[in-house]
């Protein structure tokens, strides 16, 4: 049959259609199918788009809390983080005053000035008590330059050893007491405090938050967008041949005010949200860079691995031989550089317990990668290729014990730990142990993957002579990187995110939480302060490399968890 | 009002009035009359037949049906919003199906006037630019067929119902059958329904017999008969198969026996028959091996009996004596010193308990030093060399190469496994409480009170009852394993499907975008939106500030509003997962098996339901009885979301909560109440529900069983 007879064939098969079945020649209407279709992808992209927003709009709102730290001025409090209780002023206020502890900043690096201005400027002090406080002006007046007494507590601790002494005049002595010790010194700070609150609340607080971050959001998408061209524009300059001399110039001078411009705008739009600080604009405007750095690095994991803004970046490898590791690198490399940005940014939290958290996770993770997998490797090597007496048997009874809870077997083992002193300040090691004993239970998806590799290879090796071992070293091991990657990361990630051991082997023993129970303690206080924007900067932290690792390695994870399914 | 309510009305207002205007001047250009455009219902009519779709009519109902629904808003939802929220609430439905409808009909004007896709984006979002435009330019009405006459269509569609009616008593089959209107074909359908139930019946029972049908006869009957027949059978397997589980438990106890009895009629008859050598290992162990030359293996032997006779005897023989009282005095302080230093009923259960296994190794191995010697005799007369230590280092790493791989972890399992859970099965047949604390006080057996004060449904003076309670907590956490596994399994599988079809661009945009979710720490994303929905939280905040609520939404303060919340923030966590397991699995289904179905004429969801779905379930079966067992016991999901709460103590006895997963409530039992005693109780029976559902699905599941079938 001629093409044209095989089309007219095929026309007329698609023109059948649209007759009605009965054979009588009316049309009846059908829609055509190209439409119906095009409208379900439609559809179905509107879908997808809703979908991304759904899923990502808490991690949006996350990165934006970390940048967004309250900070009062004045109060002495610039290194602390203050809670975010709610999005109302006065619900914020109330909460705060109610739950202010003077304890902790009784004292505490409250500047002379405020803490007089403050007494002065607020109406609730009576009359008595401004003369108090003006005695003690006075008599800082006279020691401040010498004794250098810049603050309240420093103030108040030289008082004391004048009052011992002896030294105070009758007024002044009154007034110490009256202003720094005791009930009344503390209910006469907490008073101060308060009005220094009450003031600068008004002045800083921003209780509408939902047009920040659509501006925000807004700006990094401009931003982003001005970045990936400045590196488009730098990519062809550098590769064009025949723009010379002054357009070249011309070209470079345009790409750096693409950037200051990019960066004019970040300022301008906070000019309007009083930011009192500049270690706040400097926090947003990271903030904001982190954002558009995540989206750009998690833009390159979807781009084509040739496309042109790739290889735009000068250093991206696109092809040749150990590409991908180079790849892999170059994230690295970027994602270090994200996390400086963010270290800067993230100031107030070295005044916490959390660095040494974080050093904890990351001493835990590392351990339990190295020896978790080489375990769980020894194990299902053995159950796969082994057939030795007794393995159905061991793998039955792994599998009745792994039907009992986890947790069960920690109450004996903390008891047991403490006997050796691997709780609490040994937290750490403690965990590492926890963890890695009995970590040969999880055997099953590194089985299956050995389970795939032929027989033949064991076999034609152990004909030539080849012990287990080497067979085991030399031969299977290349063959199976991927698993051991998954393994590896399964491995490395797990305890950044376990809070049932955690918190229990290092009980109440802060410098010794992993980053899971700390961030915990710090969102779950319902008595103290929260530390809900502490939090979130911690939490992006905590997030950041674990995402890069994973996004780095996704190729793995899909192999592992899919049985090896899918293999590349 | 704000600017931004006046400017969307002043929007809407010009917008509706152009569309209004430009529907005029269309649909004269359509071939229609044009004042056809200002009735309401009827130009949704109208514009189905213009634009050739069913979507303007089927969405105007929609709406206006939307719009009706939201009279019947329930109380407890209705209660919670202020007049404007309630008002807003019932729009949402009603505004989203509009947006739609416009939509999809902006799009379908563009093509049939022979405009761009691209115009019709344009005449959604500019409405009062792009439909006049459209109205008033020169663009024709360009469509395949025209469009008919309605009084025609609707002589049509009676006649279509009347034949209907007409057909649920035929039973048409084949050729008739499908040469009908969709009406006729329904009336079949039901004629043919009504007509089977009595089959329908009957082959239920023919199942229930012991013969049922032969082979033949099963195949030629009806869909629906073969599908009460295999119920009848299955209902009447039941006893049958719980007559094959009590043989095999059975069978497993015969086999335990018929090994301790082969133990002692092995060790005699080695004593029996064995040499010099033999009869001494009985006493001392690894002489014989000793003796033989292997002097590597006996060194070892003997070594570990003089350890463990020197562990036993100094200290563990006190310990196993004191197992059955775990104790007998009492520690004495007096001013804070302590008088008389007593017993640790915990250290006593512990190391008594490790004595024991301790006793049982060592039986073990001295059975093993005795099997040793026979072989080593039989070996020797028959004439062959024995392994020297040399020979068995080298084993280690070939032959006997797993004991070298499985030595190190086999401890680790078993120190801090089997010995803790063994122990803690121990602890739930004690008074290990808070009030029973060493090594201040004492505890001691007392036998299944655990288990009876946690089943009885007797109110305690101080509150509700603990078996009340359990069972609560128990259904709770099957309720949520069976939403939490399989609602995130089929929308996940869903999404993957959705990701993956062919048309769809930027797939690996989505993907990314929903891997990224999983990537970030679970407990990071849990405690965010924990938080985020709190009652000082975003959504109660924003919602608040803008008037819809009075007071916050009680998400996680009251009990049915914390668990469809978890369940659903649960769905967002899972969704990830499983697309990603899903994508990588629907990629290995061969295409030429959709192919041939589309051939056949199938439409989308029969070839989801037939080729999508089987094979799904087949790969991902075990994983779904994993995730499932793993929900029983998720842990971090509930905890850090709600933290157990609500807890109520009028309700829920022993420190639970609303959403608490037996789980959390051991951990709280635990953690807060030092009960360990009955948080051991419910270790267990944690495990006997995971065991039981396993047992189960094990026996059920058709990759089990049906693997030819499925090839």
């Amino acid at each position: 049959m001629s093409e044209y007879e095989i089309r007219e064939i095929m026309q007329t098969a698609d023109a059948a259609d649209t007759y009605a079945k009965d054979g009588s020649e009316k049309p009846v209407f059908r829609h055509s199918k190209k439409r119906h279709e095009r409208r379900t992808l439609t559809g179905l992209h509107l879908v997808l788009v809703i979908m991304s927003i759904v899923w990502l709009v808490p991690f949006f709102f996350l990165i934006c809390q970390s940048g967004r730290s309250f900070v009062l001025e004045g109060g002495g409090m610039v290194n602390y983080v203050m809670p975010r209780q709610g999005f109302s002023l006065d619900n914020y206020k109330g909460l705060f005053i109610k739950n202010f502890n003077v304890q902790n900043y009784m004292g505490t690096s409250l500047k002379i000035e405020d803490f007089t201005q403050s007494v002065a400027e607020t109406d609730i002090f009576s009359e008595a008590e401004q003369a108090k406080v003006a005695v003690i002006r006075d008599y800082w007046e006279n020691h401040s330059r010498k004794d250098r007494l810049k603050t309240t507590d420093k103030l108040s601790d030289q008082m004391k050893k004048d009052f011992d002494a002896g030294k105070l005049s009758a007024e002044q002595a009154e007034a110490y007491q009256a202003v720094f010790t005791g009930e009344e010194g503390r209910a006469f700070m907490k008073r101060v405090y308060s009005g220094i609150l009450d003031e600068h609340f008004t002045r800083d607080f921003r209780s509408d938050f939902l047009p920040w971050w659509g501006v925000t959001f807004l700006i990094a998408l401009s931003a982003a967008a001005l970045f990936t061209l400045c590196l488009y524009l730098l990519r062809l300059l550098l590769r064009a041949r025949d723009i010379t001399g002054p357009a070249k110039w011309f070209s470079v001078l345009g790409i750096a005010l693409a950037v200051f411009f990019a960066f004019l705008i970040a300022v301008f739009a906070f000019k309007g949200f009083s930011i009192p600080n500049v270690e706040m604009l400097v926090r947003t405007v990271m903030a904001l860079l982190l954002l558009v750095f995540f989206g750009f690095v998690a833009a390159s994991a979807f781009l084509k691995e040739d496309s042109r803004l790739l290889r735009s970046i000068p250093g991206y490898p696109a092809q040749g031989p150990g590409t991908e590791i180079k790849r892999i690198l170059a994230f690295f490399g970027e994602m270090a550089l994200l996390f400086v940005i963010l270290v800067c940014m993230l100031v107030p939290l070295k005044s916490s317990n959390f660095v040494a958290w974080y050093g904890n996770t990351l001493t835990i993770a590392l351990f339990v990668a190295v020896i978790q997998t080489v375990i769980v490797l020894s194990v299902s090597y053995a159950l796969s290729r082994i057939r030795f007496k007794g393995r159905k048997l061991l793998m039955n009874i792994v599998l009745v014990l792994g039907m009992f809870p986890g947790f069960l077997t920690m109450i004996v083992l903390y008891f047991l730990l403490k006997q050796v002193g691997l709780t609490q300040s040994g937290a750490v090691p403690g965990l590492i142990l926890i963890y890695c004993a009995s970590s040969g239970m999880g055997y099953y998806i590194s089985k299956g993957f050995f389970d795939t590799i032929p027989k033949s290879l064991d076999e034609s090796a152990r004909i030539d002579g080849a012990t287990r071992l080497q067979v085991f070293m030399k031969i299977i091991m290349p063959l199976a990187k991927p698993i051991v990657i998954y393994t590896i990361l399964m491995a490395f990630m797990a305890p950044w995110g376990d809070f049932v051991f955690a918190s229990y082997v290092a009980f109440q023993s802060e410098p010794n939480y992993n980053v899971a129970v700390g961030l915990y303690q710090w969102i779950k206080q319902n008595d103290k302060q929260n530390y809900f924007t502490l939090f979130c900067a911690g939490g992006v932290l905590v997030a950041v490399p674990i995402t890069a690792l994973f996004l780095a390695l996704q190729k793995y994870y899909v192999e592992g968890v899919t049985g090896g399914a899918v293999k590349g | 009002m704000s600017t931004a309510a006046i400017v969307l009305t002043v929007w809407c207002a010009v917008s509706m009035a152009a569309v209004g205007l430009s529907l005029y001047f269309l649909f004269q250009k359509a071939g229609q009359k044009g004042w056809y455009a200002l009735v309401p219902l009827y130009n949704s009519y109208i514009t189905d037949r213009v634009t050739v779709s069913r979507a303007p009519m089927t969405g105007a109902i929609l709406g206006i049906f939307c719009g009706l629904l939201s009279l019947l808003m329930p109380g407890w939802l209705a209660s919670q919003f202020t007049d404007k929220g309630r008002l807003i609430l019932s729009l949402i439905p009603f505004g989203a199906c509009m947006l739609v409808t416009s939509a999809i009909v902006c799009a379908n004007m563009a093509e049939v006037f022979g405009k761009p896709d691209l115009f019709g984006v344009g005449m959604f979002f500019l409405p009062f630019v792009f439909w006049p435009l459209l109205a008033f330019d020169k663009s024709a009405y360009v469509t395949e067929q025209p469009a008919g006459d309605i009084g025609e269509d609707f002589k049509a569609l009676g006649a279509d119902i009347r034949e209907g009616g007409k057909m649920v008593g035929q039973g048409l089959t084949g050729q008739e059958y499908a040469g009908t209107g969709s009406f006729q074909r329904a009336g079949n359908r039901l004629g043919m329904a009504l007509h089977n139930i009595p089959f329908w019946f009957r082959s239920f029972g023919r199942g229930f017999t012991t013969d049922g049908y032969a082979q033949l006869d099963f195949l030629k009957l009806s869909p629906g008969c073969k599908r009460f027949y295999k119920l009848g059978r299955a209902i009447r397997s039941i006893p049958f198969h719980l007559w094959n589980l009590i043989r095999k438990i059975g069978n497993f106890f015969k086999k335990i026996g018929v090994g301790i009895g082969h133990f002692f009629v092995d060790l005699v008859h080695t004593f029996i028959t064995g040499d010099w050598k033999t009869k001494v290992s009985y006493v001392i162990m690894g002489f014989g091996s000793c003796a033989r030359g292997q002097w590597l293996r006996g060194i070892l032997f003997f070594v570990f009996q003089t350890v463990f006779n020197i562990y036993l005897f100094t200290f563990g023989w006190w310990h196993v004596k004191m197992l059955p009282t775990l104790g007998t005095i009492q520690r004495v302080t007096e001013n804070g010193q302590i008088v008389v230093a007593g017993h640790n009923s915990f250290f006593i259960l512990l190391y008594g308990v490790l004595t024991l296994f301790f006793i049982v190794a060592f039986l073990y191995t001295w059975y093993q030093n005795i099997k040793q010697n026979r072989i080593s005799e039989e070996i020797l007369r028959s004439g062959h060399t024995l392994k020297s230590a040399r020979d068995d280092m080298a084993a280690l790493a070939d032959e006997q190469f797993h004991k070298t791989l499985l030595a190190l972890p086999s401890l680790g399992v078993f120190v801090f496994t089997i010995l803790p859970i063994f122990f803690m099965i121990l602890i739930a047949f004690t008074n290990f409480d808070h009030a029973h604390q060493p090594p201040s006080s004492l505890f001691t057996w007392v036998g299944t009170d655990n288990f009876g004060e946690l089943t009885s449904l007797k109110g305690t003076t101080s509150g509700p009852s603990m078996g009340g309670t359990f069972r609560q907590v128990l259904l709770w956490t099957l309720i949520w394993a069976v939403f939490a596994t399989f609602l995130n399994y089929f929308l996940g599988m869903l999404v993957a499907i959705m990701i993956n079809k062919k048309g769809i661009r930027l797939k690996k945009v989505w993907r990314t975008i929903l891997v990224m979710t999983i990537a970030i720490p679970q407990f990071v994303s849990l405690l965010y939106v924990s938080k985020m929905f709190a009652a000082d939280g975003l959504i109660n905040t924003t919602l608040q500030n803008w008037g819809w609520i009075s007071g916050p939404l009680p998400f996680w303060t009251d009990k049915h509003w914390a668990r469809v919340a978890i369940i659903l923030i649960n769905v967002w966590i899972g969704i990830p997962y499983l697309m990603l397991i899903a994508t990588g699995i629907l990629m290995n289904i061969p295409a030429d098996l959709y192919e041939s179905a589309r051939i056949d004429g199938a439409n989308g969801f029969q070839m989801y339901r037939k080729i999508t779905l089987p094979y799904m379930l087949f790969v991902t079966g075990p994983y779904l009885l994993t995730s499932f067992t793993g929900n029983i016991n998720n842990f971090n999901v509930i905890f850090l979301l709600s933290g157990g709460e609500p807890s109520s103590a009028t309700e829920l006895a022993g420190n639970a909560g609303g959403t608490d997963l037996l789980i959390t409530w051991l951990y709280k039992m635990t953690v807060n109440n030092h009960d360990y005693n009955q948080a051991a109780v419910i270790g267990i029976l944690v495990f006997v529900v995971t065991a039981v559902i396993n047992l189960i699905v094990y026996n059920m599941i058709p990759s089990v069983k049906n693997e030819e079938d499925f090839q």
